[in-house]
């Protein structure tokens, strides 16, 4: 008889954990779009030259800005966040969870496509430079704030939805991330 | 569920969303002028690129110098907005310029008025959440009367 035991830490991050996890995951997520938008403001509002615009904390942390694992590093952290945290939803909250994951899938699937085309020499449509099949409808330089908002909102939905879930949801949950049960409002 | 109320975190979220807003509505004319690309035309000469490179795939902004038709305007070393990635040096592109000396753009406009759109919803939205104890306690207010 084959037994498949699932890894127990990630047991705990579904469970007891999955509330603080989502809560560092969401963080980290929120974090990283104040640093695109930091950094679009200081371009296209206070009208700084590019090259000194860095967002936050690429003032201190130049390398922030210039390293190009970082952005793949990204992706892949939310790829594997998505992943690791999509046991602890229920319900509705699942299905939007799910929705972000296979949007973020995709994502990881056009830069293989562009690596694969930089590796090969052969690219998409017998083009200049390597092309992704979103890339065909959408320019590159918008894809990337593209992809990270349409990850990002069903990713939203499925947070709200986790912390309000429908009684059938609350019962099926193995985590402490809905909000408590109705109490009263004092009112002053 | 357990009502949240206004309390020192709520004034914290609401001010920084009040900064938001702000810097959101000083952009604003820039955003539109920017979209629609109004202002004085003119050629852009591409004098070279600056490219952030990914795993497989770059994006390049070009970089060149800009004159105006009429010759009331010239900016050096600045960047073009919008348009394609074609930075051939030596390509000359028609541009306007907006008003800023940081950059042109492209005749067909450029996207940046979503950079002001997402700070001023991002600060509405703020702004509403931190709200919503104060507005749901006047609704009960008014209800109990």
């Amino acid at each position: 008889m084959i037994r498949t035991h699932r890894p127990r830490s990630l047991d705990l991050l579904n469970t007891r954990g999955h509330r603080s996890g989502l809560a560092l995951f969401m963080v980290i997520v929120v974090a990283h779009w104040a640093e695109h938008l930091a950094q679009a403001a200081q371009i296209y509002i206070f009208n700084w030259p590019i090259p000194e615009a860095r967002g936050v904390l690429g003032l201190p942390f130049p390398w922030l800005v210039t390293s190009e694992w970082m952005h793949y590093g990204y992706a892949l952290l939310m790829l594997v966040g998505l992943l690791l945290l999509l046991p602890g939803f229920t319900g509705r909250s699942r299905t939007w969870w799910k929705i972000s994951l296979g949007i973020q899938i995709w994502h990881h699937f056009e830069h293989l496509l562009l690596l694969l085309q930089a590796l090969s020499g052969m690219n998409i449509g017998g083009g200049d430079a390597p092309t992704s099949l979103v890339q065909l409808l959408v320019p590159r330089v918008e894809l990337h704030l593209l992809y990270n908002a349409l990850v990002f909102a069903p990713m939203v939905v499925a947070v709200l939805l986790h912390r309000r879930p429908r009684a059938d949801e609350r019962a099926a949950m193995a985590c402490g991330c809905a909000a408590h049960e109705d109490e009263p409002e004092h009112v002053r | 569920m357990r009502r949240r109320r206004f309390g020192p975190f709520e004034v914290v979220i609401l001010l920084a969303a009040l900064c938001l807003i702000a810097v959101g509505a000083s952009g604003f004319d820039q955003a539109v002028r920017a979209a629609r690309a109004d202002g004085a035309p003119g050629r852009f000469a591409v004098t070279s690129s600056d490219c952030v490179s990914h795993l497989g795939h770059s994006s390049c902004t070009c970089l060149g110098d800009y004159a105006a038709d009429d010759g009331s305007v010239r900016l050096t070393g600045v960047p073009l907005v919008g348009g394609g990635d074609d930075c051939t040096a030596g390509t000359v592109r028609g541009a306007v310029d907006i008003g800023v000396e940081t950059r042109v753009v492209d005749p067909g406009g450029s996207g940046e008025w979503v950079v002001t759109a997402l700070i001023l919803s991002a600060g509405t939205g703020l702004a509403l959440w931190a709200v919503i104890p104060l507005l749901r306690r006047s609704r009960v207010r008014s209800a109990a009367r």
